[in-house]
C-alpha cells in the first residue's frame, strides 16, 4: 500500500527521533514518526526486575521481543556466528518502545568533556584505532546541550563539575539530593582531594514543564518512572511534537528499506505494519535507529545506484561499533550505606576523565544505581563467597545493604573492525536480512579500564571499603545500550558516512541523527550527547529545508 | 530412579521434543512439568544451591521449583531439556560418586557434591550433551531468579528474600 507524501519521514522514536519529530513539527513540517514497538504506560512494565532493561532473562518488557527480532552474534578470529535472541547476552539489545532507551534508561544526563570532541588531537594516533576528532567541538554543540537539558529537562548543579567546559546557561532544576551512600563516597573522593559532584540527572527534582518531581523510589535504570519525573522523549519532546497537529507517530511498525529513485534521491522509506508492507513516500527521511538498526536499514536499502546500500560507497557503514568499557570496583563495609531512596546513582567524579599518565582517555566514575536483588546475587559477592550455597545466602543477607561500587564508562578506542553488517541468508519475521554483528575492543581499551578500576578501589578504600574487587571490560565487540559510532560523521567522505549535520555524504535528502553519529563516545553516559546533536542537526534540516533544498 | 539413564544425543532431541510437546499438551492441561522424581531432585538442588537456614527458608520452600514449572513453560523453554536430562543425569551422578540417590544425601554431602560439579570434577557418561558443570551454572542462575525475582513469576513465595534482605517496603 502507498500512502500519500508527506515532507518527513522519521525511522525510530528514541533519544534522537523524537527530538527530530519535534524540531521538525515545530518548523511546520509534516512529519511521519515511525517506531517498531508500542506506546508502553508503567502498568505495562511494572517493577519487575527479569523483564527490565537489567537483566531480561524472562525477556525485556520494553523489547524487542524473542520471536521476531533475531541477530547473528560472531565471536573469536574469525568470527563464528551464532544465532542470538534479544534476551540471550551479546545481542546489543536497545529498548523497542516509544521513547526507545530513554523510557527505562538511568537517565544521567552528561555532556561531554571539550577533549571528548578532540580525541585524536588530544592523544594523536593510536595503532589498531580509527581514532579521530569529531568534526564540530565542544564550542558549537554548547548551545544544543543547553537547549536539550532545558527541553528535554535535567536537573542538576552547574558549575559543581569543577572538569566541565563552558556553559552559559545553568540547569532547570536544582540537583536531586545526595543519598547516604552518595555523601559517604563524596566525603572519602574529597579526603584523596578529588572533585565530586550530584550528577546531572533527566529527571525532575521539581515540577517542570508540567511534569511531577522525583519521588525518590528506587526504581530507575531499568524501568520506566510510574510517576513521569523521568525525561524520557516518551513524555517530552514526542507528545509536543504530537500537540503540534503536524506530527504523526506509528508504533509497531517495522522499517524494512529506504526507497531511492534513479536519480539516487530518497523517496521514501517501507515499512511492515504487521505483516502488509506499507510505503510511505516523503521529501526527507531521518534514520534514527540506534547503532545497529540505523546501519542494518542503510545496509538494507540497495539498489542499482547503491549496491553496497545507502551511504555505503567506501564501506564505512556499520564500522567503528562502540559502546563503553565499563571498569570499576566494588567492596562491602561495615556500615549500612542503603537507605532504598532513588535514583541511588547520586555522585560522580570527572577527575579521571583523561590527563591519565600512560593510558588514553578515560571515564567518569559514578556511585551505582540500586543492586536489584537477582543481579546483585551473580555480581555483588565477592569472589571467595562462591556463586551459591549458604556462605551466599549469608553474604546476601548480611551485605545487600553494605555494599559499593564505583565504576564508569571508560571511552573505547574505535575498531574499524568492529561493525554492523547484514547477513541474506538470516531473515527475521519479516524476511528482512538480520543484523549481523562481529569485532573486538581495542586492547588499550583494558588498559586504560584497569587503570580506572585502581582509582576506584582507591576511594573505596578510602571510605573504608573491604574484600575490594576490580572488575574489567573484556576484549569482545562492544556496543550494549550505549552503542555508538556506526555511522561516523566527518568532513570528508572517504572516512566518513555523514556530513557534521548528520546529512548523508552520498544522498541529499537521507540523514542519520542518532549515536551511530559518534566519532567517539566519550567517558560518558551518552543520552544527553545524542539529543544535543539531534537538536544541532535538526536545526539544520530546518534550515535547509526553507531554502526547499529538498523538494 | 534406578540410576544410569543412557543419555544419547538422540535422547537429547527426543528430550527437547518431549519438552516441546509438554509445554504445548501439558499447558493445556495445566499438569506439572516437573514428574514425581524430578520434582524431588530440582527441590533437593534447590535447597542445596540456596540452603534453609534457622531463619529463612531455602530455594525449595520459597518456590524455585514452582519458578521453574512456570517458566520452563514459557520465556526458560529453551531450558527444558537440560533439566529433563540434567535432573536424572544428577542423580545418577550422585549414584556414581557418593553411593546414593542426590535426595537423600546429607545437605554437606549434597553441597560436596556440588563442589565437584562446579570444579568440572564430576563429569562422566551421564553427561554427553552437556557438561556437569554447565547444569550446575544455569541451575544457580534459575534458582536464584526464583529466590530473588518478582513472587508473581512463581518463586520468592511472600516476597520472602526480599523481608530477608530488608527491602520489603522498596521492592513494590
Amino acid at each position: 500500500m502507498k500512502l500519500p507524501k508527506t515532507d518527513a519521514v522519521i525511522v525510530g522514536a528514541g533519544a534522537a527521533g523524537g527530538v527530530v519529530a519535534y524540531e521538525l513539527a515545530k518548523a511546520g513540517l509534516h512529519v511521519v514518526l515511525l517506531e517498531r514497538g508500542p506506546r508502553l504506560e508503567f502498568s505495562d512494565t511494572g517493577h519487575d526486575e527479569l523483564r527490565s532493561q537489567r537483566t531480561w532473562v524472562l525477556g525485556s518488557a520494553f523489547g524487542p521481543d524473542d520471536e521476531r527480532h533475531i541477530r547473528l552474534i560472531g565471536s573469536g578470529d574469525p568470527p563464528v556466528f551464532r544465532r542470538t535472541l534479544p534476551s540471550d547476552s551479546g545481542y546489543n539489545h536497545v529498548a523497542a518502545c516509544v521513547g526507545g532507551g530513554t523510557k527505562s534508561y538511568g537517565a544521567m544526563a552528561w555532556r561531554f568533556l571539550p577533549q571528548d570532541f578532540q580525541m585524536r588531537s588530544t592523544y594523536g594516533t593510536v595503532e589498531g584505532s580509527t581514532l579521530e576528532d569529531w568534526p564540530i567541538r565542544y564550542e558549537e554543540l554548547e548551545p544544543y546541550y543547553e537547549k536539550a537539558e532545558w527541553e528535554i529537562g535535567v536537573s542538576g548543579d552547574a558549575g559543581s563539575n569543577h572538569f566541565e567546559g563552558p556553559r552559559k546557561k545553568g540547569y532547570p532544576t536544582p540537583a536531586l539530593p545526595f543519598n547516604k551512600e552518595a555523601r559517604f563516597l563524596a566525603d572519602a573522593a574529597k579526603r584523596r582531594g578529588l572533585h565530586p559532584f550530584p550528577i546531572p540527572m533527566a529527571i525532575n527534582s521539581e515540577l517542570y514543564a508540567e511534569r511531577p518531581c522525583c519521588i525518590a523510589c528506587p526504581h530507575c535504570v531499568g524501568f520506566a518512572c510510574e510517576v513521569h519525573a523521568k525525561s524520557s522523549t516518551a513524555d517530552t519532546v514526542i507528545p509536543r511534537a504530537e500537540k503540534t497537529g503536524n506530527c504523526e507517530l506509528r508504533t509497531e511498525c517495522v522499517a524494512k528499506e529506504v526507497l531511492t529513485d534513479a536519480r539516487g534521491r530518497a523517496t521514501g522509506v517501507a515499512y511492515f505494519q504487521g505483516r502488509e508492507l506499507i510505503e510511505q513516500p516523503a521529501d526527507v527521511v531521518i534514520v534514527s535507529c540506534s547503532a545497529t538498526e540505523s546501519p542494518r536499514l542503510l545496509l538494507n536499502s540497495k539498489s542499482k545506484l547503491f549496491p553496497q546500500g545507502l551511504g555505503n560507497r567506501n564501506d564505512w557503514v556499520g564500522r567503528n561499533l562502540q559502546g563503553h568499557a565499563y571498569s570499576g570496583a566494588a567492596a562491602v563495609f561495615d556500615e549500612e550505606l542503603f537507605d532504598g531512596t532513588g535514583p541511588a546513582a547520586r555522585v560522580a567524579l570527572c577527575d579521571y576523565s583523561h590527563g591519565n599518565q600512560g593510558v588514553v582517555g578515560g571515564a567518569m566514575l559514578a556511585n551505582e544505581f540500586i543492586r536489584l536483588p537477582y543481579l546483585f546475587s551473580q555480581r555483588g559477592p565477592t569472589p571467595t563467597v562462591g556463586r551459591w550455597g549458604a556462605a551466599h545466602k549469608e553474604f546476601m543477607r548480611s551485605y545487600y545493604k553494605r555494599s559499593a561500587g564505583l565504576k564508569g564508562p571508560v571511552q573505547e578506542m574505535p575498531v574499524f573492525a568492529s561493525r554492523v553488517e547484514v547477513d541474506d541468508s538470516l531473515k527475521d519475521y519479516w524476511g528482512i536480512p538480520v543484523a549481523k554483528i562481529s569485532g573486538h575492543r581495542h586492547p588499550q581499551d583494558r588498559e586504560t579500564g584497569r587503570f580506572l578500576a585502581e582509582r576506584a578501589a582507591e576511594i573505596l578504600k578510602e571510605a573504608g571499603g573491604r574484600d575490594i574487587s576490580l572488575s574489567l571490560p573484556g576484549l569482545g565487540v562492544s556496543g550494549g545500550q550505549h552503542q555508538a559510532g556506526t555511522c561516523r560523521m566527518g568532513d570528508d567522505p572517504k572516512t566518513s558516512v555523514t556530513t557534521k549535520h548528520g546529512k548523508l555524504h552520498d544522498v541529499d535528502n537521507v540523514f542519520v541523527i542518532d549515536g551511530s553519529l559518534h566519532v567517539t563516545n566519550g567517558g560518558f553516559n551518552p543520552s544527553l550527547t545524542i539529543q544535543a546533536l539531534a537538536f544541532w542537526c535538526s536545526e539544520y534540516l530546518v534550515r535547509e529545508w526553507k531554502g526547499t533544498r529538498f523538494r | 530412579m534406578d540410576g544410569k539413564p543412557k543419555i544419547t544425543r538422540r535422547g537429547f532431541v527426543a528430550a527437547s521434543a518431549l519438552a516441546g510437546a509438554a509445554a504445548e499438551t501439558l499447558g493445556a492441561q495445566q499438569a506439572e512439568f516437573f514428574s514425581a522424581d524430578n520434582a524431588k531432585l530440582a527441590a533437593a538442588l534447590a535447597d542445596t544451591i540456596i540452603p534453609p537456614d534457622d531463619e529463612w527458608p531455602g530455594g525449595a520452600e520459597a518456590g524455585v521449583v514452582s519458578y521453574l514449572e512456570k517458566q520452563l513453560r514459557g520465556p526458560l523453554s529453551r531450558f527444558a531439556p537440560l533439566y529433563l536430562i540434567g535432573l536424572p543425569a544428577l542423580d545418577a551422578t550422585a549414584l556414581r560418586l557418593a553411593g546414593k540417590s542426590f535426595p537423600d544425601l546429607s545437605p554437606d554431602e549434597r553441597t560436596a557434591l556440588l563442589q565437584q560439579f562446579e570444579k568440572g570434577e564430576a563429569e562422566g557418561p551421564e553427561w554427553p550433551d552437556f557438561s556437569a558443570q554447565t547444569f550446575l551454572a544455569r541451575a544457580v542462575e534459575h534458582a536464584m531468579q526464583g529466590f530473588y525475582g518478582a513472587p508473581h513469576h512463581g518463586g520468592n513465595r511472600g516476597g520472602v528474600s526480599w523481608r530477608m534482605l530488608g527491602i520489603m517496603d522498596v521492592m513494590h
